[in-house]
């Protein structure tokens, strides 16, 4: 009797899990596999051109009614600044940064900036436990404030380190980030507040397909001026905003670690092992309980039988 | 499509189709202007009033304008499609720097020319502080033109 | 606990009716059978709670004050570290030396082992207790802890690893609630409610297996997303979830070597005579369980290191890091533990639980902090955030010593009165 109720239990567990595991997988499935926008916008940015001006800070501060900053914008003394020895990041009143590289091999400074890139697969987006990224078909990578938690797992998987969480709140602490001025412009046929402050044209706004032809055609035709990589196209499964550099990228504050591949990828590994372990772990366990309560049955009825001999030989 | 909201540049237009004739020295006080008023970015910065006769003393045309009226192209990369073209009619920098970049226009690029023709505001920069740069000339904003009241509050200038 | 001395024998209370055969009410049930008075004087005379009193005397404004304020009042508020020590070690550290609940569970419920059937109330409870104050912890580090239920039922995002965490430890502690509630029962009087409970022990206890296999790996999985933050020697992307269940079933177990330890030194009045008498024998066959664990730990770590060909960061500075904390935190261990049991010393599978505990410690602050950003600055964690995360760790204290001192965990409930 005992048996068959934990046969039973067996098979309604194990049929659970089965469900449990197909919906799991379907759910899975489906954002593993982000649907890319071939038409979607990026800006390509042209650290060749880009003078340190800070007018797209200053645009960003603007256009996102941001706090007024300590130092004013056109203030250079900022670019020595930084906390331990590193460079400005973005955070809760800074969605984008300029800072200052001096790399050795050329007499002038290279500038860049730094705001979310909207990756086609964001590692913010797969790592977001209520779903509070979405990728827009134009390109850019929003954020659902009503919904965020606070748990910041979006900014551990960040590998760019842009997602900022606004610790000095306590009744909003959230995440923030640069949003492609999605909102208030991009929506509406605007160009991003940065893209359209920038005198030197160092930010072009376009599809991000036809940026990376202008990017190669950039570099074909000024081979002294440019290093022959779209900073970019390819890492972390390609992102919208584009670099061009003229010294090795690395040396302007780049990770060129980051590899060529969406980070959910290496993610991957453990969701596929997931429906597994939900199918397979009842039914050998059960299986397990069952051998085992057999052998001890078996090693009872064996007791018995020896002490029932026992007494007939007495 | 996305389309660009800044206020641009009629006056400097203006000034650009009207002065495009530079044929000989003789001409040359006559025909370039001496000053010219930019008044590009009025939102955040006053006017910039420019020595253009001062800069045509210094430098060739070429310095600063792809072609000038009436001459063939000099430009080793132009040449090599254009060596055979008539004449230029136009030098203005509006004549082909539109208000937005070519980026923009939802057109495929054709071949591997024209494809990256910069907006007039960046055309501007890059060729002014481009050789600012170069030469040690002021490079800091401020040096060409002022803030506006607006540009003020927008660069959180501290009053003094 | 110098109460309980010879004189007072109907004391602790440790079934539902008195000698006389009257009923224990509910008070003297919460005061252990003493008057309050007594329940008093002897609370002001424990110089453990002296030091309880310290650390909340700071610790409870410091909570005030994260509520008030934000996180930023209290910790850092790095935008580059954003888990510090409140998930380094309240949730990644508590999680695996939790892992007892469902170990135990295995043992006794599923392969029969009624030998460990003694201790694997104290398991379950030390698994509870663990996990739910990882989930404290969270409360306090999560930005918004009243959106705690986004995940669940607001808005989902199913794909994401802390989802699943998310999910299954939230299942997992119903799971162990339910599989604790026995003792609750006989406490409350109430035996024939554990009837219910006992039907569904086999699923209950296999559910306990899949969840925590998933959750203990996920947690692991979870650094998976930053690949090129965390020092490659702490990560690697195809083992790191073997890593983390495999050291949390030695960590649980160690957890579970030590705590029965401290009960019995130091509230053997407490004990029955089951716990107590099988002790000696349970620990010794919960270190050989451990050093197994141990050891396949020991030998997964070095697979990921031949698997990612990562030989070379051995010669460097972290490397050097790296092989300290194989060195203390897994074959320290593996030796006391394999020399323990082989010699039945238990004193020595205790010395060996002690620091396996503190190596799984290490190795979790080691991935989420002190191995994260290894490229960028060290961040070093707010005194505040310190004091916080113990007073924290002295309420999971408290809970546990009262849940230890009342409910029947490591004795046997006499629903009679006891025989004088």
């Amino acid at each position: 009797m005992k048996t068959q109720t934990s046969r039973r239990t067996l098979l309604k567990k194990g049929l659970g899990s089965a469900a449990a595991a197909i919906f799991l997988r379907a759910k899975t499935a489906r954002s593993h596999n982000i649907k890319r926008y071939p038409n979607s916008c990026g800006v390509l940015v042209d650290m060749t051109r880009c003078i340190g001006c800070r007018s797209c800070e200053a645009a960003c501060n603007a256009e996102q009614k941001l706090p007024s900053p300590a130092l004013p914008f056109d203030d250079r003394s900022l670019f020595a600044q930084g906390r331990h020895g590193s460079k400005r990041r973005t955070d809760e009143n800074h969605f984008t940064v300029i800072n200052r590289y001096d790399p050795p091999e050329i007499d002038h400074p290279l500038f860049r900036k730094i705001q979310c890139n909207h990756c086609q697969e964001p590692a913010c987006l797969s790592s977001c436990f209520v779903n509070a990224y979405t990728k827009t078909p134009e390109g850019a990578v929003i954020y659902n404030p009503d919904v965020c938690v606070g748990c910041r797992t979006c900014m551990i998987a960040c590998p760019f380190y842009i997602p900022a969480f606004r610790y000095s709140s306590a009744l909003h602490p959230q995440i923030v980030k640069c949003q492609f001025c999605y909102e208030t412009r991009l929506k509406n046929n605007l160009l991003p507040a940065c893209v359209e402050a920038c005198p030197q044209e160092a930010l072009l706004f376009g599809k991000r397909e036809k940026l990376i032809k202008i990017a190669r055609h950039r570099i074909r035709n000024d081979r002294d001026r440019y290093v022959d990589h779209i900073y970019g196209e390819y890492e972390a499964g390609g992102t919208s905003w584009l670099y061009l550099s003229s010294v090795e990228f690395d040396q302007v504050g780049f990770d060129t670690t980051i590899p060529h591949e969406p980070i959910l990828n290496s993610v991957k590994n453990f969701l596929a092992m997931v429906p597994m372990v939900l199918t397979i772990w009842p039914p050998l366990f059960a299986g397990f309980h069952l051998l085992a309560a057999r052998r001890a049955r078996a090693e009872k009825t064996r007791q018995e039988n020896n002490r029932e001999k026992a007494d007939e030989d007495v | 499509m996305v389309r660009v909201k800044i206020d641009l540049f009629p006056l400097l237009s203006l000034f650009f189709i009207i002065f495009p004739v530079m044929p000989t020295t003789a001409a040359f006080a006559a025909a370039v202007a001496s000053t010219v008023t930019i008044d590009a970015l009025q939102e955040l910065y006053t006017p910039v009033d420019f020595d253009h006769l001062a800069h045509a003393e210094m430098y060739n045309c070429t310095s600063c304008h792809h072609h000038t009226t009436g001459t063939t192209m000099q430009d080793e990369k132009c040449l090599k499609c254009h060596k055979n073209s008539p004449a230029t009619a136009n030098v203005s920098c509006s004549s082909c720097h539109h208000r937005r970049s070519t980026a923009l226009d939802g057109a495929e690029p054709h071949g591997n020319y024209h494809i990256d023709i910069v907006g007039l505001k960046g055309a501007l920069h890059l060729n002014c502080l481009g050789c600012h740069r170069e030469t040690g000339a002021p490079c800091g904003c401020i040096e060409c033109h002022d803030y506006t009241e607006a540009g003020r509050k927008r660069f959180a200038v501290q009053e003094n | 606990m110098k109460m309980f001395n010879p004189e007072n024998v109907h004391l602790p209370v440790s079934g539902s009716k008195k000698n006389d055969g009257s009923p224990w009410s509910f008070q003297d049930k919460v005061l252990l059978g003493l008057t309050p008075r007594q329940y008093l004087s002897q609370l002001c005379r424990n110089r453990v709670n002296w030091l309880l009193v310290l650390i909340f005397g700071v610790g409870i404004p410091l909570i005030v004050q994260r509520y008030f304020y934000g996180l930023a009042a209290v910790t850092h508020g790095s935008n580059d570290y954003p888990w510090g020590l409140f998930l380094g070690f309240g949730l990644f550290g508590m999680v695996p030396l939790s892992a007892s609940g469902f170990l135990l569970g295995t043992t006794v419920t599923l392969f029969g082992r009624k030998d460990f059937h003694p201790i694997e109330r104290l398991a379950l409870l030390n698994g509870l207790l663990g996990y739910f104050f990882a989930v404290v912890y969270l409360l306090v580090d999560l930005g918004m802890p009243w959106r705690l239920a986004y995940p669940m039922f607001v808005s989902l995002g199913p794909a994401a690893v802390l989802f699943l965490v998310a999910w299954h430890v939230a299942t997992y502690l119903s799971v162990q609630i339910a599989e604790l509630l026995p003792a609750l029962f006989e406490w409350l009087n109430r035996p024939a409610w554990k009837h219910y409970i006992a039907k569904i022990s086999l699923g209950l206890t296999i559910a306990g297996i899949i969840l925590s296999t998933l959750h203990q790996g996920a947690l692991g999985a979870l650094f998976t997303y930053a690949p090129t933050k965390i020092h490659p020697l702490w990560l690697s992307t195809d083992f790191q979830w073997i890593h983390f269940l495999c050291s949390a079933v030695f960590g649980g177990l160690s957890m579970v070597i030590i705590s029965s330890f401290l009960i019995s030194r130091y509230a053997s009045w407490r004990c029955g005579k089951e716990f107590s008498s099988t002790l000696h024998d349970i620990t010794l066959g919960l270190g050989k369980g451990a050093s197994y664990a141990v050891f396949t730990y020991l030998v997964i770590k070095i697979v990921a290191i031949a698997h990612d060909n990562e030989w070379e960061y051995l010669l460097t500075a972290w490397g050097g890091y790296f092989l300290l904390e194989i060195a203390i935190g897994v074959v320290i261990p593996l030796i006391l533990f394999a020399r323990g049991v082989r010699r039945g010393s238990v004193t020595t599978v205790r010395w060996a639980a002690a620091i396996a505990v503190i190596g799984i410690i290490w190795n979790r602050l080691n991935v989420a902090i002190y191995c994260f950003n290894y490229q960028l600055y060290q961040e070093v964690p707010h005194w505040k955030e310190v004091w916080l995360t113990v007073t924290l760790y002295a309420l999971y204290f408290i809970v546990y010593r009262f849940i230890v001192y009342r409910l029947p965990i490591v004795f046997t409930w006499n629903k009679q009165s006891r025989k004088p």
